[in-house]
């Protein structure tokens, strides 16, 4: 606790308020009589440090929700009573709790703002109720509920505790409260919010791009944190229960209200001006957690060919999302092999994603059906890229290549040309036709040309990806590679690999033992004065 | 005998007729019981001879019937075999005398335990007569004799030299010593000179004494055998004679030569001998005096070490091809582990073993003779001259003075390494953070390991110490770093090489077995002593390097695999630091200079050009991981970078083998010099860099105004390389970058970059991807050609500017070159396999007796099943005609019995028959007396 770093006079005094509060609370308790001592308990909560604070609200939450369920709090309709004077007084005080725990939500202890969220949320509960009940049907209090949310996930100091408490104890657990957290995500992203209209955050003006990174932000974390998903057909945990919601189209129990809510928070959410991180994050998770819960799936089309033809790893990521799309959505995605074939540069072997990458790719040119010239661009492009790769690179290239070769047997003349085949009268020997900048792969003349790459691998220097390479001179009777075992090699595990042996033979010693650090002749020798 | 002509004859007449003519039967000569005295007898055994072979030779004419012919499968022309016709006969009758001598045999001899088994010459033989086997013993024995007496046990048998003086101590035969007859020379009579010298009896004595020589011969015939030895005896009397007259004529000889050799004795020792040497001349001269003592000479004698054989020393010309075939042969195994084959096969097809491994052999041979004191001259340079070098260095260099030791000084602050490790965390593109996953434990542990070893390495070396001190001449062989620091602490750098010369003489491997084990020793401390050594800033002179280079080189032969296993674990333990620091992306990259020293000493010292090593490989994953994944952000980390991308071409010198991050990193790095950090697409070509890595590389970037002071060409220093000691951190923060990277540092590093890609244009130019490889090289030397000399490269050095030049020209040529020379890709070229066919194999002429199955397994198994059918089926009939040997052996036995029971009571009957009519007879006579009287 916050009080323990106080120093024993303060300690001392913040006891004494303790007892006050606790006195103040039971004095409010056992008669109506004394119900002024609320606002002492109020001014307590105010202006008090961090431990009176978080006693006096506790008590507070627990007089206020006695007096919901005395219904002192319920608004009188007949005029000028004296229990209608007593409500409207207690229901001030009340919005004046509300207020002061909707400030703590910003404190900077985690503590007081989990707390508080979980005052609030049993605030909404007791309104919930209350409504429920003068209306007779199901209601929510969406508006307090709004504002709640929108201090979190607007608010920078929402620490990873208070969004973590509100996605496991709330979110997870209580439909409705997912089902509208959904609803207010998608009000608030939406461009015709207006957050003057509440009326409550002046301060908001002053730092609209903040605020917005930040919402996306804490956003983005609560809704990756929500492990539901909206699969189930009939949503019966509620949060605010005392009259359960009837079964119609919009109602929280409708299991398309639900999948309809979360697709809209997500349109709305992608909406927004994501960071460099998000974005990734958002794509990388994007076929498997958000496009199949999708009521239009599609209405995502634009942001992944937005994404696509970013260029880099963006593109990377948002290819399987795209591809979940083309495949399973009908989606129509013209010229898509020309944009697969710009992603090919000279970073690709070296990204992080490229496993993902490259099982993805495998896929895309599965097809018997594609033309040999697109095939035969795409290998002599990874051919490109494996000669100045790292040895991870090569050893993903070279599997990749033997399978396309192995599907394509017309793309064979790329390794073997002899002269005479199809119609060509003799082999140019002069240049290699292949034009390496070209960015359609049907114009760049892949299938004349040789992959001279794949001879050279042959001769490189880490012994494995030499025999790797090899498999080209041999005859083609191996069945295609696993690609799964050649993606997540590295450096790290090359050398592991070949030092985690002891070895049984002494190591073969040079010819010429050594006269000199360097030898005569020797390229250090050039530059370096010893 | 009637020698019937006709030619219906009953097999018996055919034999009795083929006997006769053989004269095999017939009227035979008459022999007088006198002949058979003198010998005809004896003649009658070459008889017996000639008699078998022709009865042998009527057997196997005489019935047709009995020669079975064996049918051939195949005729093979020219192939005799032993089985095309067996007498089936004589088969059987050889296998009968078999048995009668085995089986027959044991069962003579069943119920019998122990025995005496006659192994007298010639008494089971029934074809010798008494006399030839008389003979044949007394050669025999005295065989045996002879060869005893020229063992060295009887030569040196003192009771020999007692026939000298005629006591008669030896054995003799007819009063004469049997030892002295010791060939037979003195048996046969006359006595050839020329038969003397062989030991061969002489001619006449065959033509006498020989088989047919006593039937031939006339009156000599009759000598009768006393005659013959007494002979014998004359003759070796007289020989006896000569050689006590040739004896006394070499002793006479041997005592000149001994007098001889007084004096050359005297010349031999002259020093210290010669005392006694001169008392024992003089005190034999005068006559007076201490007798010349004989005993000392013997005792002298025993000590002396006697010459031993050796072998032939080899010619100049032959040593010289021995050694072109050495090295040869080691060429030859390299080549075939370039190629990745075992060399091995081949090794132990060699007749030496290539375990020693070719440099060990080439000590070896070097090293011929063993080494004794002498040896160490040439490390004993005078005191003078070692004083002489040590002022050089005092002052040439200074090296370190003043500096003592200095422990205990982390040098890696932790602060640095975590707000890298924060930045790392956002450029996550880049592969070293998926590289870097390594688990937490383990890159805790790494620097508690680091930690000593850093402390070790910043050891100073006090060279100060003692440069007028003289070095002892023996040195205890140090087991570890510690032991070896103690021992030349305080010594001068140039002192310590003279002090590993000189355990290398004292602790040589032929000395001792252990010394292997202190050599390999020496040679890991010395392995430590080098990391040590190029830490130092300022740095050591090369020529104490190189010294160690070198002994580290001669003595990594003596155990290889001891010493490669340190190597590797040294690698092991750079990649880890290198990981770490990749990890935290610290600026340092945690590559130490010492590091770089030593894999260049690895990529000597080893056969860098295989195609696996177990240290070369990892070294170059090590190489390529930190040359593509670290960011080069400092002068010290480029000079790495640059002198590791040398290494890289050292090792694939000879394979040239294709190494691409080298390409990329030198590529990247000249780029540098021109290309805006913050545009990418103006870093074209194929090397990838991440934003951090482009804005690192700002450093080398040569700005508009900068000039150079020089206008000659900087060559990077080995202190570039060595880490800012945190000693000097402390002293001067300010100055840690020991180097300012001016202009003249640029165009240095413009300049390295230029010689490297040149040496590498060389290595590849062969390979198939040549142009692929370099054209982006030629874009960027043109754009450097370009952007420099607008402003800039008039301040270049000439010499750089020179090398661009040319690098350019170079390398258009050799692309122009591998665009001509380039022709398609033919991998596919196998050779043609044959279409697999399912039609049924026809036989044109199948035969029963031949396999066709083509199953190789099942055809030997049957071929197997066959012969065991066949073996057992052999047996069978063996052990059935044992039986009925046994069983024919039983009756004829039985039969044998039956017929002297028979005879005996035959015989008893006949006397008992003749005693009845003896007394019937008698009776009968009573009677008739009887009646007579009546």
């Amino acid at each position: 606790m916050a009080s323990k770093r106080k120093h024993s006079s303060t300690k001392e005094e913040s006891k004494a308020v303790v007892d006050r509060i606790i006195l103040l609370e039971n004095n409010v308790v056992s008669s109506q009589q004394n119900l002024n001592d609320v606002v002492d308990i109020l001014s307590i909560a105010k202006s008090g440090n961090v431990e009176t604070m978080f006693v006096a609200t506790n008590s507070l939450g627990r007089i206020f929700a006695g007096l919901w369920k005395q219904g002192l709090l319920k608004r009188n309709k007949d005029g000028k009573t004296a229990a209608s004077t007593v409500s409207d007084w207690l229901r001030g005080n009340y919005n004046e709790y509300i207020g002061i725990l909707k400030t703590q939500l910003k404190h900077s202890e985690a503590a007081i703002q989990v707390a508080a969220l979980k005052l609030l949320m049993q605030a909404v509960v007791h309104e919930g109720e209350n409504a429920s009940k003068s209306s007779g049907s199901y209601e929510f209090p969406n508006s307090l509920y709004l504002s709640i949310l929108e201090l979190i996930l607007d608010g920078s100091e929402a620490s990873d505790h208070l969004l973590r408490t509100l996605a496991d104890s709330y979110l997870n657990l209580y439909d409705d409260l997912r089902y509208y957290f959904y609803r207010d995500v998608a009000k608030i992203a939406s461009p015709d919010y207006d957050p003057f209209k509440s009326g409550k955050s002046g301060a908001r003006t002053k730092s609209l791009v903040e605020e917005a990174e930040s919402f996306v932000r804490n956003t983005f974390a609560v809704m990756g944190m929500i492990k539901v998903v909206p699969t189930a057909k009939e949503y019966t945990a509620f949060w605010v229960n005392a009259i359960p919601p009837t079964g119609d189209e919009s109602s929280v129990s409708n299991a398309a209200a639900h999948r309809k809510a979360f697709s809209e928070a997500w349109v709305a959410f992608l909406r927004q001006p994501l960071t460099a991180e998000i974005y990734k994050q958002v794509l990388l998770s994007m076929h498997r957690r958000i496009i199949p819960h999708m009521v239009d799936a599609t209405g995502l089309m634009d942001f992944l060919s937005t994404a696509y033809d970013a260029g880099g790893s963006i593109s990377l990521l948002a290819l399987n999302g795209l591809f979940t799309l083309i495949d399973q959505y009908n989606l129509n995605y013209p010229q898509f092999y020309e944009k697969l074939y710009a992603l090919f540069d000279r970073n690709l072997l070296h990204v992080k994603y490229r496993a993902r990458f490259f099982r993805l790719f495998e896929l895309f040119l599965g097809s018997s059906h594609l033309p040999a010239y697109l095939v035969a661009a795409f290998i002599k492009r990874i051919a490109r890229l494996a000669i100045s790769a790292t040895p991870s690179g090569a050893v993903t290239a070279i599997p990749v290549i033997y399978n396309l070769l192995k599907a394509h047997p017309s793309c064979m003349v790329l390794i073997h040309r002899m002269p005479g085949y199809e119609g060509e009268e003799s082999v140019d020997a002069e240049s290699d036709p292949y034009l390496a900048d070209e960015a359609d792969p049907a114009k760049c003349n892949a299938l004349s040309s040789s992959l001279w790459e794949l001879e050279t691998l042959q001769h490189h220097y880490y012994p494995n990806i030499a025999t790797l390479a090899n498999i080209f001179s041999e005859p083609f009777h191996k069945p295609k590679f696993q690609l799964e075992d050649f993606l997540d090699h590295t450096y790290t595990t090359f050398f592991d690999g070949d030092t985690a042996r002891t070895p049984k033979k002494a190591p073969a010693l040079a010819v010429q033992p050594p006269t000199a650090l360097l030898r005569t002749g020797d390229a250090i020798s050039d530059f370096l004065v010893l | 005998m009637g020698n019937g002509k006709g030619t219906k004859q009953s097999a018996l007449k055919k034999l009795r007729s083929a006997l006769s003519t053989a004269g095999l039967t017939g009227p035979t000569s008459h022999v007088t019981k006198k002949d058979k005295k003198r010998g005809i007898a004896k003649a009658g055994s070459s008889k017996t001879l000639e008699r078998r072979q022709k009865l042998r030779a009527i057997q196997k004419t005489l019935n047709p019937f009995e020669m079975q012919v064996n049918r051939k499968h195949l005729d093979v022309l020219g192939l005799k075999r032993k089985d095309e016709a067996v007498n089936v006969a004589v088969a059987r009758q050889r296998a009968v005398e078999k048995r009668k001598s085995t089986i027959g045999e044991e069962r003579k001899n069943k119920h019998r335990t122990g025995g005496v088994v006659d192994r007298r010459i010639g008494e089971n033989d029934p074809t010798m007569d008494p006399e030839e086997k008389m003979l044949k013993r007394f050669t025999a024995e005295r065989q045996k004799r002879s060869s005893m007496s020229s063992s060295s046990a009887a030569l040196y048998n003192l009771e020999d030299g007692g026939d000298v003086e005629g006591e008669i101590t030896s054995l003799t035969h007819y009063g004469q010593s049997i030892g002295d007859m010791d060939d037979f020379n003195d048996f046969g009579g006359d006595d050839d000179e020329e038969d003397a010298g062989t030991g061969a009896l002489g001619g006449a004595d065959v033509s006498t004494a020989h088989f047919g020589g006593f039937e031939t011969g006339g009156p000599d015939r009759k000598r009768s055998k006393a005659e013959v030895m007494q002979e014998i005896i004359a003759k070796s009397k007289m020989h006896k004679q000569e050689r006590q007259l040739i004896k006394e004529q070499d002793e006479d000889i041997r005592r000149e030569l001994d007098d001889d050799f007084e004096s050359v004795r005297a010349m031999l020792f002259d020093d210290d001998n010669s005392k006694p040497m001169q008392s024992a001349a003089t005190g034999s001269g005068d006559g007076d005096g201490a007798p010349p003592s004989y005993d000392t000479y013997v005792r002298e004698l025993v000590y002396e070490q006697r010459a031993r054989p050796q072998d032939r020393l080899k010619t100049e010309m032959e040593a010289a091809r021995e050694e072109k075939d050495r090295l040869e042969r080691a060429e030859r195994h390299r080549q075939r582990r370039m190629e990745g084959l075992p060399s091995d096969s081949e090794m132990d097809s060699d007749s030496d073993d290539e375990g020693q491994s070719a440099s060990g052999k080439a000590y070896k041979t070097k090293n011929k003779r063993k080494p004794v004191a002498d040896d160490l001259g040439d490390d004993f340079a005078p005191a003078g001259d070692n004083d002489d070098a040590d002022d050089n260095i005092m002052e040439t260099g200074g090296l370190g003075l003043g500096l003592t030791a200095e422990a205990s000084e982390e040098e890696e602050d932790e602060e640095d390494e975590e707000d890298d490790e924060e930045e790392s965390g956002s450029g996550s593109d880049s592969e070293a953070d998926s590289d870097s996953e390594i688990d937490s434990d383990q890159g805790e542990s790494v620097p508690d390991d680091a930690a000593p070893a850093n402390q070790a390495l910043r050891r100073r070396i006090n060279s100060s110490a003692s440069q007028s001190e003289d070095l002892p001449f023996t040195f205890e062989a140090p087991g570890n770093y510690d032991a070896w620091v103690e021992l030349v602490g305080s010594y001068s750098l140039e002192q310590q090489l003279t002090v590993v010369a000189r355990l290398r003489a004292l602790y040589h491997i032929r000395l001792s077995p252990q010394n292997k084990q202190k050599l390999s020793d020496l040679c890991l401390v010395l392995t430590e002593h080098l990391a040590v050594l190029t830490e130092q800033d300022p740095p050591v002179p090369a020529p104490v390097i190189d010294g160690i280079v070198k002994h580290i080189g001669e003595l990594a032969a003596v155990d290889p695999e001891r010493f490669g296993e340190h190597c590797r674990q040294a690698i092991i333990d750079c990649h880890k630091r290198v990981q770490q620091a990749l990890k935290a992306g610290s600026v340092e990259g945690g590559l130490r200079a010492s590091d770089v020293a030593l894999m260049r000493l690895f990529a000597s010292v080893f056969s860098s050009s295989d195609r696996f090593h177990t240290v070369i490989t990892p070294m170059l994953i090590l190489i390529c991981q930190y040359l593509s994944q670290h960011t080069f952000a400092t002068l010290r980390g480029i000079s790495c970078g640059l002198v590791l991308t040398g290494i890289v071409h050292e090792t694939i010198r000879l394979s040239r083998r294709f190494v691409p991050e080298a390409l990329n990193f030198l590529f990247a790095t000249l780029a540098a010099t021109v290309c805006h950090s913050a545009d990418p697409a103006d870093w074209d070509g194929q090397y990838p860099l991440s934003r951090r890595q482009r804005e690192a590389y700002r450093l080398l970037h040569i700005g508009i105004a900068e000039k150079c002071k020089s206008k000659k060409a900087l060559p990077m220093r080995w202190a570039w390389l060595i880490s800012p000691a945190p000693s000097s951190e402390d002293a001067s923060t300010a100055t840690t970058p020991a180097v300012v990277v001016t202009a003249d540092v640029k165009y240095g590093v413009l300049g390295a970059c230029l010689m490297l890609c040149r040496r590498f244009i060389d290595s590849y130019f062969q390979m198939p991807a040549f142009i692929e490889c370099f054209e982006p090289l030629q874009r960027l030397l043109a754009k450097i050609a370009e952007r420099l000399p607008k402003f800039r490269l008039q301040h270049a050095p000439v010499e750089v500017v020179e090398l661009l030049e040319t690098t350019r020209v170079y390398l258009t040529e050799q692309l122009e070159q591998a665009r001509a020379s380039r022709v398609p890709l033919k991998l596919q070229s196998h050779k043609p396999l044959a279409i697999g066919s399912f039609a049924p194999k026809f036989e044109s002429a199948y035969s029963l007796d031949v396999h066709y199955d083509p199953d190789r397994s099942r055809n030997e198994i049957t071929k197997l099943r066959r012969q065991v059918n066949k073996e057992r089926r052999g047996a069978v009939r063996e052990l059935r005609r044992d039986a009925q040997f046994v069983a024919g052996e039983r009756l004829k036995e039985m039969r044998e019995k039956d017929r002297s029971y028979a005879d005996k009571m035959k015989k008893a009957w006949s006397v008992l028959e003749a005693d009845q009519s003896e007394m019937k007879k008698l009776d009968k006579a009573r009677i008739k007396e009887r009646k007579a009287k009546v």
